[in-house]
């Protein structure tokens, strides 16, 4: 039965024609986790899908990969949907895939963070690409589902605040296959042809991480970063966070608070206006009240009075100061008499009568000079004792020297 | 001052209305000044609440015209 020999690539041919008519592998999705990833520079990529026990390679075709919702990264699992397709020259078969889903949370958010970290390397989050959202807006765009709850409540919340500004809503799908295309091409064709919007508004009401997905595609935040007219993202709820949100200009937290962010109240700014008006008015009548207090300060009555005010001042003083000396020159004195007191006090220890109470006198020569010692009289001479009571004139009839006291001279 | 009043945008009246009453709460305002703020500020105001109390709003629908 068996046929004779064939050439290598007569079998490959063979084999390509079977597996290639097979039904199933014609359109075969398959359950499994990215490695091996690579971005051929012919814009094609490569990868392995593997389970725990086998594996086969992949081949994602560069003109597909606009079809893919998704930014790939090793350890995602994914499933991918394509056909098996056969290698003749290398005698190898692959899965040529044409499109990927991702499912789960964690896979999604594996997906999201490889999106966000690329997008964050070219500088799509950086604060000095934001643009201011306008206070005053003359018209705001809305980009979201036509038929979803975040229109209804944004245009309900714009119109309770605002009644001059002009609402644009570009309805487009906000969830599944193509929603982001839409919303890519809403954002770019409201700047190409509605350049007078002050600021838009794209987003959506709560849904699951999968139905959020759109506004967590690459072709989402290309077109809200190059937008012109400021973005403001408002996706889901407050704990919703998604790539358009870190790339919008600003981050609503519900399509509601986005409508808040958009347009001013105009009561409120009635309001506002009103009080400024009435400061105007108040200060304008305050400073003319200054002024007249100013002009009547200046007759003649006022003067006088200020001057009489100012001599009273003055003459005070005065008599302050006057008081104030008298009772230093008082002092002075009080001072100066207490000093002599303890002068004269120590006058009278020092006093000779004193020593002159306890029997002593005091010698003077001829000539009433105090002399203090016997050195300085001859015999003949005369000398007066002085005694506290009286005087005794003396002559010397003889001298006795004290040697000791005499050889030390 | 009128003339060019019809081509500011509200956020630039409402500055000015803010300034001229800054102006004139300032120390050391001549009356002229004062005036003149005064004046001005009037003027802003009445143009802002022209703008506030004109409710021209339009909301639309955008139709696609390709599919």
């Amino acid at each position: 039965m068996a046929l004779k020999p064939i050439k290598v690539s007569q079998l490959n041919v063979y084999i390509k024609r079977v597996l290639q008519s097979d039904p199933l592998l014609g359109n075969v999705s398959v359950i499994g986790e990215i490695s091996n990833l690579k971005y051929h520079s012919s814009g094609h990529i490569y990868f392995t899908l593997k389970d725990e026990t086998s594996k086969i390679n992949c081949f994602l075709a560069a003109e597909n990969i606009k079809n893919i919702r998704y930014e790939l990264d090793d350890g995602i699992e994914i499933v991918a949907n394509g056909y098996i397709y056969l290698y003749e020259r290398g005698g190898s078969y692959s899965l040529n895939v044409r499109d990927i889903t991702i499912e789960g949370i964690g896979n999604l958010t594996a997906a999201f963070e490889k999106l966000k970290e690329k997008l964050a390397e070219e500088g799509f989050f950086e604060e000095k690409f934001k643009k201011a959202i306008p206070f005053f807006p003359d018209k705001v765009a809305v980009v979201t589902s036509e038929t979803g709850a975040a229109v209804q409540d944004i245009i309900k919340i714009i119109k309770s605040r605002n009644n001059i500004v002009d609402v644009l809503v570009y309805p487009c799908l906000v969830q599944g296959p193509g929603a982001a295309e839409e919303i890519s091409r809403a954002i770019n064709e409201i700047n190409r042809l509605f350049p007078e919007v002050d600021a838009m508004i794209v987003g959506r009401g709560g849904g699951s991480m999968e139905e959020l997905w759109a506004f967590n595609e690459e072709i989402v935040a290309r077109s809200i970063f190059a937008s012109n007219i400021p973005v403001i993202s408002a996706v889901g709820h407050e704990t919703d966070f998604t790539i358009a949100d870190f790339v919008a200009d600003k981050r609503a937290e519900t399509p509601t608070a986005a409508a808040q962010m958009a347009v001013p109240d105009i009561s409120a700014l009635k309001e506002y206006i009103r009080n400024e008006k009435e400061n105007l008015i108040h200060s304008m009548e305050q400073l003319i009240r200054y002024k007249e207090l100013q002009i009547m300060g200046n007759n003649l009555e006022v003067l006088s009075a200020y001057l009489k005010n100012k001599i009273m001042m003055h003459s005070m003083n005065v008599n302050h100061l006057y008081n104030e000396i008298g009772s230093l020159i008082s002092r002075r004195i009080n001072d100066q008499e207490r000093n002599l007191e303890r002068l004269k006090s120590s006058m009278d220890t020092l006093n000779p009568r004193n020593i002159m109470d306890r029997g002593y006198a005091a010698i003077l020569d001829a000539n009433g000079n105090l002399v203090g010692t016997a050195d300085r009289f001859t015999i003949g001479d005369k000398l007066i004792a002085v005694f506290k009571d009286g005087k005794i004139n003396c002559k010397i009839e003889d001298i006795r020297r004290e040697s000791n006291a005499g050889s030390k001279e | 001052m009128p003339d060019r009043k019809s081509k500011i945008s509200f956020e630039e009246a409402l500055a000015g209305l803010e300034k001229s009453t800054e102006t004139l709460k300032k120390d050391g305002t001549t009356l002229e000044a004062a005036m003149k703020s005064f004046e001005e500020g009037i003027d802003y105001y009445n143009y802002c609440n022209e703008i506030l109390s004109n409710a021209k709003q339009r909301i639309e629908f955008f139709e696609k015209k390709d599919s």
